[in-house]
């Protein structure tokens, strides 16, 4: 996967379905079958991707939410998307 | 993965044969049957089914059939093919078994296949079957209800779910099925659907059934396992669904209750889906995955962890009947 910047589109892998239970979400990929789930807060990043987004629009999204500074976020928002894109539950780039 | 559904040709190999069933296999018929909110029609007799009269067609046919020619030999041990809408049991001893389009189960015996053997693979794998290709969701499960709260025991083989229901039984509860709880969604809620009125018992508990009750039988030719038929204490109404309880067996000294929450009640009821293991890519996973979110975003699921030392049933049963009414 090419180096992410806070401009990079995070897209969802269309191959994936998801479900809320208590506040937690599962997914699934419909070609492997393979299970995964996120916390309250993946949960909430996943869902800002209904739509492609950047990087940058995902934290500014979250920054209205969380008290977080601006360049935490960006780390740790990177470091997930890029963890989901190991997954194959996102493309990003 | 708890083992939800075996082969009983596989566990049967070299054991004593029943003597041939009078009139054969597909004597006597047809005979038709409403079970899990389906409509049989079947050349094979079910005696302990519902009996039913239903207009039009079936949802389910169960029937004779050429699978393979006359020059077929079976293979050594059972093997299981699928594929979406189609499922295929080559049995080793007793017969060929094909499930397809979760609306017809058809069945060619082998020469000298037990009877006996062919229906429990017809009531449990091919049932199964069935359920996945039509994108129902059945837990490997006793279904209870205590007034009208409909409560599923799901466990792993050997740990004591029928005895559970059978003291649940003895306490004046009714019950909708002892091995299979068929989950409908109603209306966006789930309830179970009544299947058929059997309870299977070690013979060894049988001494401590209260309720009225007929022995049927074995539930296999070797062993001390019978199925015992309860017609007065079913239910034959669908029942709505308040809670399901993962029983489990622990090295803990005493009993416990554990709520599960999140992803961990997804995988716990995963877990103990009806013959998961021999569905193969018969099952839809779009299907089991919403139906399993779905119940597990609406039902709350508790673990029963079990101690070192096993309760007696009835103190078992009496102590989650009086932790639900609070």
């Amino acid at each position: 996967m090419a180096s992410l910047s806070p401009d990079s589109i995070v897209r969802k892998n269309e191959d994936i379905f998801t479900g809320m239970i208590d506040n937690e979400l599962v997914a699934m990929n419909i070609q492997n079958g393979k299970y995964y789930h996120l916390n309250e807060t993946g949960a909430r990043i996943f869902a800002l991707l209904e739509e492609p987004r950047s990087i940058a629009e995902i934290c500014r999204e979250l920054e209205g939410s969380f008290s977080v500074e601006g360049g935490q976020c960006l780390r740790d928002v990177t470091d997930f998307i890029r963890e989901m894109a190991g997954f194959d539950l996102v493309s990003a780039g | 993965m708890a083992s939800s559904c075996t082969t009983p040709e596989n566990a049967l190999e070299g054991a004593v044969k029943a003597p041939p069933e009078e009139g054969g296999l597909f004597s006597g018929g047809p005979y038709a049957y409403r079970a899990y909110g389906l409509s049989f029609a079947s050349e094979i007799s079910f005696p302990q089914w519902p009996e039913s009269t239903f207009a039009g067609e079936p949802d389910v046919r169960i029937g004779q059939g050429v699978i393979f020619g006359r020059d077929y030999v079976p293979p050594s041990s059972v093997q299981i093919e699928s594929s979406p809408g189609e499922l295929l049991l080559r049995g080793s001893q007793s017969a060929t078994i094909r499930v397809s389009g979760g609306n017809a189960i058809t069945v060619q015996q082998l020469p000298g296949g037990n009877p006996g053997i062919i229906r429990q693979i017809l009531l449990g794998w091919s049932l199964a079957g069935i359920f996945h290709q039509r994108g129902m969701l059945p837990l490997h499960g006793s279904a209870l209800c205590d007034g009208d709260a409909c409560f599923v025991f799901c466990a792993a083989s050997g740990t004591g779910k029928s005895t559970l229901a059978a003291a649940f039984l003895n306490a004046g509860c009714a019950y909708l099925d002892d091995n299979i709880a068929l989950i409908r969604f109603e209306g966006g809620q789930p309830s179970v659907a009544p299947g058929i009125p059997e309870i299977r018992l070690w013979e060894d508990a049988l001494g401590e059934v209260a309720f009225e009750h007929t022995v049927a039988g074995r539930v296999k030719p070797d062993v001390n396992k019978l199925a015992v038929l309860a017609r007065s204490t079913f239910r034959s109404e669908p029942a709505p669904l308040r809670k399901i309880f993962i029983l489990r067996r622990t090295n803990d000294p005493e009993l416990s209750f554990v709520p599960l929450a999140g992803a961990a009640k997804f995988h716990a009821l995963l877990e103990h889906v009806f013959c998961i293991r021999f569905m193969g890519d018969t099952i839809s996973r779009l299907s089991l995955f919403q139906n399993l979110q779905e119940l597990s975003a609406q039902v709350m699921v508790q673990e029963i962890r079990l101690p070192a030392s096993l309760p007696r049933p009835e103190d078992l049963c009496r102590t989650i009947r009086e932790k639900e009414r609070g």
